[in-house]
Order: C-alpha cells, then sequence, then structure tokens
C-alpha cells in the first residue's frame, strides 16, 4: 500500500496536523485511542452489536470538531467526553430498558454462580455481577464510577470531562459506590 | 453490638465492591479494535471532509441507507467512494453506473466512447498509486463475493 509515512508524536503534534488535513495523522490518533473508545462505550453499556457503530460516530464527532479543541489540554480526555457524550445519546435513541436488556443479557451469563468453580470463574463472577449492577445506575453515576475506578482518572479531570463540578463529582461517586455494594451484597 | 455488625456488613461490601472492580479491570485488559470496516468508513469520511470541507458530513451514511433498501443489493454493508477525475472535455456529460452481475459488480463509465482508466484501493490514499487499468468499453468488472469490505475507485 502506497502512501505518505505515517505520523508520530504526541496527541497534540497529531491533533495539529489533523487539522491542517492529514489523514494519516487523525488515523494514528484513531489507532491510539480505539481500544479507550470501545472500552469505555463497554462499560456504559452499549452492547456490542451497536459498539462499532457508536465507536464510529466518536471519531466522525472528534474529527468534524478537532478545531474546536483547546490545544493545551488532554486529547484522551476529550476524547473520554466525546465517547462518553455518545453513549448518552445511544440510550436516548434506543431507550433505556431496551439497552440495558440487550447489553447485560450475556454478562448475566457470566455472573451465574454455578460458572465459578475456581478462581477464574469467580472473577468472572463477580465481573458478570458488577456489570450487571452497573445498568441500575442512571447515566451520571456510571460515567463517574467508569472514569474514577476503571479508567483511573483524577476527580478534577472527571470533572472537566462531564462539565461538572468536583463536588457533584464526589456525590456521584459516593451515591454510585453505595448502590453498587448494596447491590453486590444482595447476590 | 449493632454499630459492629453494621460495620463490618460495610467492610465487607466494600471488599467484594472491590474485588469486582479489580475483576472488571483485569477484564478489560485486552486490546480491542475496531473492525477494518469501520476503521474504513472513518477515514473514509475523514478523507472526504478533508478535501472538501463543504461537503456534506454524511456521505457515507445515505450510501449505507441506500444499500439498505436495497437500491445497490450488491454493497450492502458495504461502503465505496467513487472518485471521479475526468480528464479532457467531453462533448457528453460523464455518468457513472453500477450493477451487479451474475456475483461480479459491474461499473460503467458512458461519456461518449472516450477511453476510461480506473483504479482501486484499500485507503483513499492508496488510490492515486495503485496500478491503472483500462476500461474496455468504458466497464470495469470484478468478484462481488471476494476481497476487501471497503474499496476505493478512482475513474480517469
Amino acid at each position: 500500500m502506497s502512501g505518505p509515512p505515517r505520523p508520530e508524536g504526541p496527541d497534540d503534534v497529531l491533533v495539529a496536523a489533523a487539522r491542517g488535513g492529514d489523514v494519516r495523522a487523525f488515523e494514528a490518533l484513531l489507532d491510539r485511542h480505539q481500544a479507550q473508545v470501545l472500552r469505555v462505550l463497554r462499560l456504559m453499556g452499549v452492547p456490542a452489536g451497536d459498539r462499532e457503530d457508536v465507536a464510529q460516530e466518536v471519531f466522525l464527532r472528534v474529527f468534524r470538531h478537532l478545531d474546536g479543541f483547546q490545544s493545551g489540554r488532554p486529547f484522551g480526555g476529550w476524547i473520554y467526553r466525546v465517547t462518553v457524550n455518545a453513549s448518552y445519546d445511544y440510550r436516548l435513541r434506543t431507550g433505556r430498558r431496551d439497552r440495558q436488556e440487550a447489553a447485560w443479557a450475556g454478562d448475566a451469563a457470566l455472573g451465574r454462580p454455578e460458572a465459578a468453580p475456581d478462581g477464574e470463574g469467580e472473577a468472572r463472577h463477580l465481573r458478570g455481577r458488577l456489570l450487571a449492577a452497573m445498568g441500575r445506575l442512571t447515566d451520571r453515576e456510571r460515567a463517574v464510577f467508569v472514569l474514577r475506578e476503571v479508567e483511573g482518572l483524577e476527580t478534577l479531570e472527571i470533572a472537566r470531562i462531564l462539565g461538572i463540578t468536583r463536588v457533584t463529582v464526589r456525590r456521584h461517586l459516593e451515591r454510585a459506590r453505595d448502590r453498587l455494594r448494596g447491590l453486590l451484597s444482595r447476590g | 453490638m449493632l454499630w459492629n455488625r453494621r460495620n463490618a456488613r460495610k467492610a465487607e461490601s466494600e471488599a467484594t465492591l472491590r474485588a469486582a472492580v479489580e475483576a472488571l479491570k483485569a477484564g478489560e485488559e485486552g486490546y480491542e479494535a475496531l473492525e477494518d470496516s469501520s476503521r474504513a468508513r472513518i477515514l473514509a469520511e475523514a478523507f472526504e471532509s478533508a478535501h472538501d470541507p463543504g461537503m456534506p458530513a454524511s456521505l457515507f451514511l445515505p450510501t449505507r441507507r441506500l444499500a439498505w433498501a436495497g437500491v445497490i443489493p450488491v454493497l450492502l454493508g458495504v461502503a465505496f467512494t467513487l472518485l471521479l477525475k475526468h480528464v479532457g472535455a467531453s462533448p457528453e456529460p460523464v455518468r457513472i453506473s453500477v450493477a451487479k452481475v451474475e456475483g461480479n459488480v459491474v461499473f460503467t463509465v458512458s461519456d461518449g466512447g472516450q477511453e476510461h482508466y480506473v483504479r482501486r484501493a484499500e485507503t483513499p490514499w492508496g488510490v492515486d498509486g495503485a496500478e491503472e487499468r483500462r476500461m474496455p468499453g468504458g466497464t470495469y468488472m470484478e468478484s462481488a463475493t471476494s476481497g476487501p469490505d471497503i474499496v476505493f475507485y478512482r475513474f480517469d
């Protein structure tokens, strides 16, 4: 396959090149962040059958709005923001109930106690139960929980990504953890 | 005693949540990537936007809708972009038609008998450097059932 060499470097450099119309730079950004996008979409409850389409939406939104990206801010944080918003939009389009049923049907099977005879089985069992419990959180609680507990972001970063205050982040996180503790302890 | 039991229960549920989060994180460690077809669609649209900012952003979507509607059955689930660069003046308007004929996709460029060439590649930027093939009678044909999902063509 012919073509110019793929540009490399930090996200800022690639974003600047992509803004100038360099599709190879955008391709490098896509390759760098695709796992993050797919992972967050899955954790936000977008089922496997629709995840590729929603991920496409995410990257197309990112590309179309590159001019609006503020230099100096972490590009990864911006990707998180677009991804979480795309998952909200997906939920609005499909309806919460339908989406939950589709998203967690497979995970519920993973969470059956009889599927947990050993250490690995126990981990899968716990994972399945947590995923199912996350399906009971509100969008905001779930986003905060995913970004803090799974993605490991700081409170300030989450506040910027979600456009809320740090106090609100902490409140949502506390509520999410309370609800998850309660749901997990019932099993 | 009640206070202690409550605290013990809370500690236990916290430990369960911690273990579940760790299990979730461990389960998310595998590398996940977009399918080739999704990747190609994103890059195709980015390419189009980059080269024609005035173009509607939904280049791919109408094509897919048409395909879903059965207008282009052979391209069901497949997106493709035709890049037409016609060299020289033509006395008749250039028309490109696509049809499925016995398991093949047939492209026909009709503009009054001019000679035409086609280049094909799996990425938009690969088209210009791809091998040029003559189109006898303005026609180019290839299998509809094999090969990559997304192909980009340029007709000259």
